[in-house]
């Protein structure tokens, strides 16, 4: 609601409705909150991390003359109160800009080449003048169509919608050293629906195509997506039929109203400055009164701070914005097979076992998140990789065969669990977990959470057979908890929004929430086991066969995948207000 | 008096005139229906990057050929006293550690940012998780025997740095004119643990389960930074670890490298894995961003 009155052009008489309309209209505006469309800032913003700490040469192996590629997939579905079944585009839709994006690694400082740990003569080494073998690729790809189950899979139908190359002598001078680097003016729209997938390539890694005497690694591959995307009103108890989760009691997410007192003129008074009764209109009183209110140093608030406490008085209405985070999952440890299971360093199984008859480990990896200021998430997306390629296994002694990788879904036995939860007790007493979100994918169920499936760009594949199971990568929806299924919000079933952040003493009462997702537990709703005390997320990944990871399984074989190169990623997503900094 | 929002100033015993009225009504109406980023009181919004991994261990890998043990990536060796290496570091002397020529006494895991626009640096989070009861991520940070310089049997290392340098816009790629915007280091590290190593919990853990364990460890923290990051800066986060391969203590005599509980050897004086593997990382940075026009 803008502020509208009636002109007062010259000649015309000044009377008490000319200007109590203006006041009218202004503490309507006020009282009713400040839409987007009146904001100069009428935008919100977030930036999409991807993070690869490693990047190795024999990602990206020719021996085989079929190449290979890094790929990182994603989508970014509306929010819950978003959600069309539909699942197409209207000019009602909300979407994202992707403007500009950032890229950069580790080069210790200065124009050289670091090594690769695979490097028979050490790794981490500083390998100076080689600088220029750090030609990078990417590409950016929208998928066309979605291979959910009602409909044909086509894992391959993608489009190529930005390309870029840097050459590597950019990151050889001493002078300018080249990177981090940003690319703007990208301006590329992004469909809410669609899945879309980098494609990373750093070609000349390898000895044997660069010339230089070593192979070469990429440390702390960091890439930042910057987006532009639409304001909304933060969530609110009463927005969803089943209200939202652990959001705190006190407000339950509603704003509070501000009351801007005009004066009300009456027709006969006289107009007057500042002197007489309501009735008289005070132009310049009430001219302050309005002053005192917009500009600083009170302004127009909103928003939450770092406690989950909104402003007592609010006057914007649309003070969210989307937000989605890419977790990195086995992202070092990344392109595990069956039969290397037990060579290649990992915890939670039996070490140093040369036979990979009958290991009994498990894979499991865990990152924790903090929680600076409050989120509320409307879903989670577990990104499985599969990609797999050949590669030559000369001085890579992780690989044992060389052919390409399988999935592991033919074992019956295989579980790739996914859990989400709020954290308490950090350098605190009352340690506690609260679950967030939950599934656990098998052979049977995993069609049921799939939201797309990805095979690498072409047909055939340009950049060799990552995984011969038809495609290499896979997006799962990961449930919220709730007691009971619940549709028409997300892709699948999924539980209502989860509101966390820290915080104080008025903001810790919080609103019930579920136990675990419907089909993976359920139970009834309660009272939060964080108690309003979260101050950190955990993420957790682990897969698991009682008839074991390794080939000793007869529905494995050497070449099942477990995760591919560059490793797996949890997607959360969901809205964030702005930062009341009090 | 209003004096921001309109120039117009209405005063008694003067003529209230219609076009002083319509002027500073129009400057209320325009001043509302374009509100500007100075009459925000919020116009900024949280931005959150996120990264980590699992570290391989390098002694469960039989196969490998010996005596190679390759260094992981993303953690590099740091050679202090080799140009230009002193200034890609800066300030993290660690208590008695002697740098041999060959090798650096420090591994840094670089995080390199870019800003194209003015942000808000709010907050830099670094956990390091552990097992409770050591056996796959084993790292507990003490000292077996006398430590360098003060230390004592039993106490916890000192020698763990988390820093956020910038590269300021106007003194772009030279390492030796970034800036050391924050620095947490020259601690004691069981001033940053979680919680209590064992123990503690209310309710179940989370699902799925990680063979039982929980979340155990360290987490190092800058908040409430609020640090301005000017336009088209690149920040670097940097974790700084020990390499105690060549621990001396305050008479500068080597120590026996399994005085540390942060690097095991397999007892012939051979270090199997060193500080970095020993942990479980997760960083984030938080930031603030200006909303969008």
């Amino acid at each position: 609601m803008s502020v509208e009155r009636a002109n007062l052009p010259r000649g015309v008489k000044i009377t008490a409705d000319l200007v109590g309309d203006l006041y009218d209209s202004v503490e309507s505006q006020i009282s009713n909150r400040i839409e987007s469309e009146d904001l100069k800032l009428s935008r919100g913003r977030f930036d999409f991390g991807i993070h690869l700490p490693s990047i190795e040469s024999y990602m990206f192996d020719s021996a085989t003359n079929t190449e290979s590629v890094l790929m990182v997939p994603y989508t970014f579905p509306p929010t819950q109160d978003e959600w069309e079944d539909d699942q197409t585009v209207s000019e009602l839709t909300p979407t994202h800009t992707l403007e500009s994006i950032s890229v950069g690694f580790d080069q210790m400082r200065m124009p050289t080449g670091i090594t690769d740990p695979w490097d028979t003569n050490g790794a981490g080494q500083n390998l100076s003048d080689a600088a220029s073998a750090y030609t990078m690729e990417l590409e950016l790809f929208v998928r066309t169509t979605r291979a959910l189950p009602a409909t044909a899979d086509n894992y391959t139908q993608a489009t190529r919608i930005y390309a870029l190359e840097i050459d590597g002598t950019l990151f050889a001078s001493s002078f300018t050293q080249g990177q981090p680097f940003e690319i703007e003016g990208i301006n590329i729209p992004i469909d809410p629906y669609k899945t879309y997938f980098w494609q990373i390539r750093f070609p000349n890694l390898d000895q044997t195509v660069s010339g230089f005497p070593r192979d070469l690694g990429v440390p702390s591959f960091t890439m930042i997506l910057r987006h532009s995307t639409y304001l909304v009103s933060r969530d609110t108890t009463g927005d969803y039929v089943d209200g939202v989760q652990n959001i705190p009691s006190n407000t339950n997410g509603n704003k509070s109203t501000t009351t801007l007192t005009l004066d009300n003129p009456t027709v006969g008074s006289a107009i007057t400055a500042e002197v007489g009764a309501s009735g008289n209109a005070r132009v310049q009183r009430n001219l302050d009164i309005i002053d005192d209110r917009i500009t600083r140093p009170k302004r127009l608030r909103a928003g939450y701070n770092r406690y989950s406490e909104p402003p007592t008085s609010e006057e914007i209405e649309q003070d969210s914005s989307y937000f989605c985070w890419a977790v990195p999952m086995f992202a070092q440890i990344g392109d595990i097979r069956a039969s290397d299971i037990n060579l290649i360093g990992l915890p939670y199984g039996p070490q140093g076992d040369f036979s990979a008859t009958s290991w009994d480990g498990i894979l499991a990896d865990r990152r924790f998140i903090p929680l600076r200021f409050p989120v509320t998430i409307h879903g989670v997306i577990a990104v499985h990789n599969f990609y797999s390629p050949p590669c030559n296994t000369t001085n890579k002694p992780r690989r044992v065969g060389a052919g390409s990788g399988q999935l592991p879904w033919a074992s019956p036995t295989f579980t790739s669990s996914i859990g989400v939860a709020a954290m308490s007790g950090v350098r605190g007493e009352r340690k506690a977990y609260q679950q967030i979100a939950l599934a656990n994918l098998t052979a049977t169920n995993e069609s049921s959470w799939v939201i797309d499936r990805v095979k690498q760009d072409g047909q055939p594949p340009i950049y060799g057979l990552g995984n011969t199971g038809g495609y290499d990568q896979a997006l799962y929806q990961i449930p919220l908890v709730h007691p009971n299924t619940r549709t028409g919000f997300a892709y699948h079933d999924n539980g209502p929004p989860f509101f966390v952040g820290k915080s104080n003493l008025y903001t810790a009462d919080r609103e019930n929430c579920g136990v675990l997702p419907a089909a993976f537990g359920g139970g009834a709703a309660g009272t939060p086991n964080t108690d309003g005390c979260e101050q950190m997320l955990e993420v957790r990944w682990t897969m698991s066969d009682s008839a074991s990871l390794s080939p000793s399984n007869t529905n494995v074989v050497d070449q099942t995948t477990y995760v591919g190169n560059g490793g797996n990623w949890v997607l959360i997503y969901g809205k964030r207000a702005v930062a009341d900094m009090g | 008096m209003s004096r921001e929002i309109t120039k117009i100033q209405h005063s008694d015993k003067t003529v209230v005139s219609g076009k002083g009225l319509d002027d500073s009504f129009r400057d209320v109406q325009d001043r509302l229906n374009n509100v500007e980023q100075r009459d925000e009181a919020s116009p900024l919004i949280p931005q959150t990057i996120i990264g980590g991994y699992q570290p391989r261990r390098w002694d469960w890998q039989p196969n490998l050929p010996s005596p190679v043990r390759p260094q992981d990536l993303p953690f590099l060796r740091h050679y202090p006293q080799f140009s230009p290496e002193e200034t890609r570091v800066k300030g993290t002397d660690s208590w008695g550690l002697d740098i041999p020529t060959s090798v650096g006494n420090q591994y840094v895991y670089t995080i390199p940012l870019r800003f194209r626009e003015p942000v808000l640096l709010t907050d830099v989070d670094l956990t390091l998780y552990c097992d409770d009861d050591g056996e796959w991520f084993p790292a507990d940070w003490t000292w077996n025997n006398l430590g360098p310089g003060p230390l004592n049997t039993g106490d916890f290392v000192e020698d763990v740095y988390m820093q956020v340098q910038i590269e300021m816009p106007y003194a772009e790629r030279d390492a030796t004119q970034d800036v050391v915007a924050t620095k947490l280091g020259e601690f004691s590290v069981d001033a940053q643990v979680i919680s209590p190593r064992t123990g503690g919990w209310t309710g179940g853990d989370m699902s799925p389960a990680i063979d039982g364990y929980r979340a155990s460890g360290l987490h190092l923290q800058c908040e409430h930074l609020n640090l301005p990051i000017p336009a088209n800066s690149s920040v670097r986060l940097l974790i700084v670890l020990p390499n105690y391969d060549n621990v001396v203590d305050s008479d500068l005599t080597p120590i026996d490298r399994g005085a540390v509980r942060w690097v095991r050897d397999d007892g012939s004086g051979n270090t199997l894995y060193s500080s970095y593997a020993m942990q479980n990382y997760s960083w984030a940075v938080t930031y603030l961003s200006r909303k969008e026009g």
